[in-house]
């Protein structure tokens, strides 16, 4: 494989690194009753699986 | 599917309107009212017009016109057609169209059914077999803080099960009573199932009399009543089943054995058409029950109360001079009628207290003992002779005050020593795996950055964390082991009277000791704990629990370092972690805060031989778990932090090193052997050089001088950064740093082997005391950022702004004299 073909791949996955980390650390939703749950969107909207008040999420 | 969305109630059918009952909600008096005035299921009804101030609401309903208030009419579920174009209810005959004859059908055979009972009843077990889900399963308490719901299917029927958390009783002491009551008395299960261990009956029904005076519908579940039969006793089921007034049948919910009788029992007490169903009263004597008769009919002057609760059970309630009903109360009354009910409820109260000596929660109590203790009377036998029961004669030595702790320190060591001893073998051909991998990748890709990519970052960094699973799946079999025994609840009665003394909760060392697994449950476990400070002084401990994220770190070092004594320099570093989490619980204690203490019982259930499905049911997620870990932020992490070691490529040393290697190649001077020695030589300094000044390596040379006492060198410094995302971090670190020095000649995958090799280095070399310091480094320092989320949460920023800070403060000075004191031999 040529070396800037390389090059241009190993850029692709630092960058979609960084981005995936970022999006986890400030665009992760959490839970509304801050059980500590990932909240999850399912077809009715956005739940927190295995939430004890079942609440709708609060995107951070 | 009839969704959440769809679903009304007769308050929300507007004027002129038509629509069909699905459901009548609430306790068994006020849908026993309602439904004598027609509102049935399957029954039509016409909203006429709501009263000038909205409330009451006038139907037509069975040919005759009825009002409800709109509380009452909130709690009638129902189908409108209004959406439906062109359709009318009926087509043929006054039949229902099909369409809404399906409708109904659907929301009528909808049961959600509300799992109530003790901790360590088999409420879970219960849960996993009806609905074929795979939860977690604890034999002790705060191991179910919030509630799961799952579906199934059954006889043309969809029950919604809600195990709800386990609880001794419903008062409101604790949040998961608060919880429990809250449902019931807000959502209006259809069915309440009463999950009970049959082998300790009398304290498991106290509970019971309480769901009997909340009048819901109910069925009993006599769990474990294997090991009633066991102990030689014998119970008259359809006998208690009258007594109680509602059906029960034994179960076995490890196996399975009885649930769908059970199940069974849910859909015709649903549907009404049980024989067994009836509304009893716990007769509490005579003062009590004048008390009672007494305060229900001023509560009866105001009905929109009897919508939620029966007024006996209020009147009950006030007498226990309970806050959440006079809460309650206040949504319906105002003060002044609150202040007339108050002074009758007093009267009564301090009468009752004068004649019994003692308090009205005591009287009353006692009555539902007394009460507990006739209906056993009655159906409770003794089959056989009296045997010594196998709990009390291992109880015997295994909770005795000189050998208890001998004992589990035995238990914990033996736990440690199989980790690696079998888990050398997996280990080894993981790595085996690993090695393969890499060496076939750089075959395939060739010299380059991506082939550096994917071997030196992806592969070192995420092998280096994978080969310790087999040893964290064989760590947390023991662990599943000693909770599903019963031994655990040992351990924590045990370490109950040392922490007593030592300021702790007893019931802290279940959050403790789920901060062995992970920091995130064990901290959001301290909800059961009733006392606020007590939480905090728990939640500051969790994070010197030492969680299995932190156990790769340990396995490492120790493996490279300490081959001989390996088990034991596990549980030193395990049983340290255990030692300043005492510390830190006295030092809070004495210091912030001083004069909190509190009683509280702890249940020590019977042991039990666990069931093996439990157990590798949770080996299975735990490996899941970790994998998914793998694949998302380790393998992240370990681009990243390859990346910061790579670039920049060049610098000024690394160029005059090129230069000096080109030089050697081309240099017909020297013999292959002078040119390879010398080359190898160039190459590592180059390796070494790009690695110092690359950008991970500016961060580690700035932050040196803080680690540089503690016997640490760069890489080791920024390992410990890295560790604040995932505690798994520090060995993909580790392994991209290290992996990276090598000579081309000697790469070996083994970071073990790459650890060692800088154990005689001249300048901060790696020996067994600074391996000993760094996992103490590792164990003591801040915990990882989902654990400090986790104390934001359940104690404020502020509190988790103080963890971190005290941890790697004491991480700090207590690696910093362990290696400065270590030198000194």
């Amino acid at each position: 494989m040529n070396e800037t073909l390389q090059t241009i791949i190993v850029a692709i996955i630092i960058i979609a690194a960084v981005v995936w980390s970022i999006k986890r650390i400030f665009f992760q939703p959490s839970c509304g009753c801050d059980c500590g749950k990932e909240c999850k969107e399912d077809s009715n909207g956005s739940k927190c699986e295995g939430c004890p008040l079942m609440n709708q999420c609060k995107k951070k | 599917m009839y969704t959440e969305d769809q679903i009304k109630t007769l308050a929300d059918i507007p004027e002129r309107q038509e629509c069909v009952i699905v459901k009548v909600n609430g306790h068994g008096g006020f849908r026993h009212r309602v439904m004598e005035m027609g509102f049935v299921k399957g029954e039509r009804v016409t909203v006429l017009k709501n009263a000038p101030l909205q409330d009451p609401i006038e139907y037509k309903i069975m040919q005759s016109h009825v009002s409800l208030r709109r509380s009452e009419a909130s709690h009638i579920e129902v189908i409108s057609v209004e959406d439906t174009v062109n359709t009318s209810l009926t087509d043929f005959n006054g039949t229902f169209s099909e369409e809404v004859q399906n409708r109904i059908s659907e929301k009528t055979k909808t049961i959600t059914v509300a799992l109530v009972g003790n901790p360590n009843c088999g409420k879970t077990s219960f849960f996993n077999h009806a609905t074929g889900l795979r939860e977690h399963v604890g034999n002790y308490s705060g191991v179910t803080v919030s509630s799961k719901v799952g579906t199934f299917y059954r006889n043309g029927y969809t029950i919604n099960l809600v195990d709800l958390p386990g609880t001794y009783s419903i008062t409101e002491y604790s949040p998961e009573e608060i919880y429990v009551r809250e449902y019931i008395t807000e959502q209006h299960p259809d069915v309440v199932l009463n999950i009970v261990d049959s082998s300790n009956l009398e304290r498991n029904l106290f509970l019971t009399t309480q769901l009997i005076d909340m009048n819901v519908r109910m069925v009993m579940a006599l769990n474990m009543y294997d090991e009633l039969e066991y102990k030689g006793l014998k119970l008259d089921v359809s006998q208690l089943e009258k007594m109680l007034g509602f059906p029960c049948a034994p179960t076995d919910s490890k196996s399975g054995k009885g649930i769908e009788h059970v199940l069974d029992h849910i859909i015709t007490v649903y549907e009404e058409t049980d024989e067994i169903t009836k509304h009893i009263h716990i007769n509490y004597g005579p003062n009590l029950e004048a008390a009672i008769n007494a305060i229900k009919p001023l509560i009866a002057e105001h009905s929109e109360i009897a919508v939620d609760f029966p007024f006996r059970y209020v009147a009950i309630k006030l007498l226990e001079n309970d806050s959440m009903t006079y809460k309650h109360l206040a949504q319906y009354l105002n003060e002044a009628d609150i202040a007339i009910i108050r002074k009758t409820v007093d009267e009564y109260r301090n009468k009752i207290e004068k004649e019994f000596q003692e308090d009205a929660v005591s009287v009353i109590t006692n009555s539902k003992y007394g009460f507990i203790r006739g209906a056993l009377a009655e159906t409770l036998t003794k089959e056989t002779e009296n045997k010594e029961e196998l709990s009390y004669a291992m109880d015997k030595i295994l909770t005795n005050k000189w050998l208890g702790f001998p004992v589990l320190i035995l238990f914990l060591w033996l736990m440690f020593e199989a980790t690696f001893t079998i888990g050398a073998y997996p280990q080894g051909w993981i790595e085996s795996g690993v090695v393969a991998l890499c060496s076939f990748m750089r075959e395939l890709l060739g010299d380059g950055i991506l082939s550096d990519l994917i071997v030196d970052g992806i592969i070192s960094g995420v092998g280096g964390v994978i080969v310790f699973l087999p040893n964290i799946l064989i760590l947390f079999f023991f662990i599943s082991l000693l909770e599903d025994t019963g031994y655990m609840a040992r351990a924590a009665f045990i370490m109950d009277k040392v922490m007593h003394k030592m300021g702790l909760h007893g019931k802290s060392f279940i959050p403790l000791l789920t901060g062995f697994g992970c920091g995130v449950p064990a901290i959001m476990a301290t909800r059961t704990l009733e006392n606020p400070k007590d939480r905090i002084i728990t939640m500051m401990s969790i994070p010197f629990m030492s969680c299995s994220a932190r156990l790769p770190v340990y396995l490492l070092f120790v493996a490279a370092f300490f081959e001989n004594h390996q088990a034991l320099i596990l549980l030193s570093v395990y049983l340290i972690g255990i030692v300043f989490a005492i510390l830190t619980a006295l030092l809070l204690k004495k210091t912030k805060f001083k004069d909190d203490s509190e009683q509280f019982v702890m249940e020590l259930p019977p042991y039990r031989i666990p069931s093996a499905q439990n157990i590798l049911l949770h080996m299975w997620e735990k490996a899941v778990q970790y994998l998914k870990k793998m694949g998302s932020v380790i393998l992240v992490a370990s681009i990243i932090i390859w990346a910061l070691c790579y670039f920049p490529t060049h610098n000024s040393i690394t160029d005059q090193l090129d230069e000096q290697i080109a030089s050697v190649e081309s240099n017909s001077n020297m013999t292959e052997e002078q040119k390879d020695s010398t080359l190898a030589e160039l190459k590592l300094n180059r390796a070494a050089a790009q690695s110092e000044h690359s950008y991970i390596g500016q961060l580690g040379k700035f932050i040196e001088p803080v680690v540089r006492p503690l016997g640490f060198n760069w890489k080791m410094g920024v390992s410990i950064l890295t560790g604040a995302a995932a505690k798994e971090i520090v060995v993909s670190s580790l392994g991209v740093l290290y992996h990276a020095d090598l000579s081309a000649d000697e790469k070996s995958e083994d970071l073990k082997i790459a650890l060692q090799s800088h154990s005689n280095d001249s300048d901060m070399p790696l020996t067994p005391l600074v391996a000993f310091g760094f996992m103490i480094f590792v164990l003591l320092y801040f915990p990882c950022v989902a654990s400090i989320t986790a104390i934001a949460k359940e104690a404020g920023w502020e509190w988790a702004g103080f963890s971190i800070l005290y941890t790697t403060t004491v991480a700090w000075i207590v690696t910093f004299l362990i290696h400065q004191i270590g030198m000194l031999f």
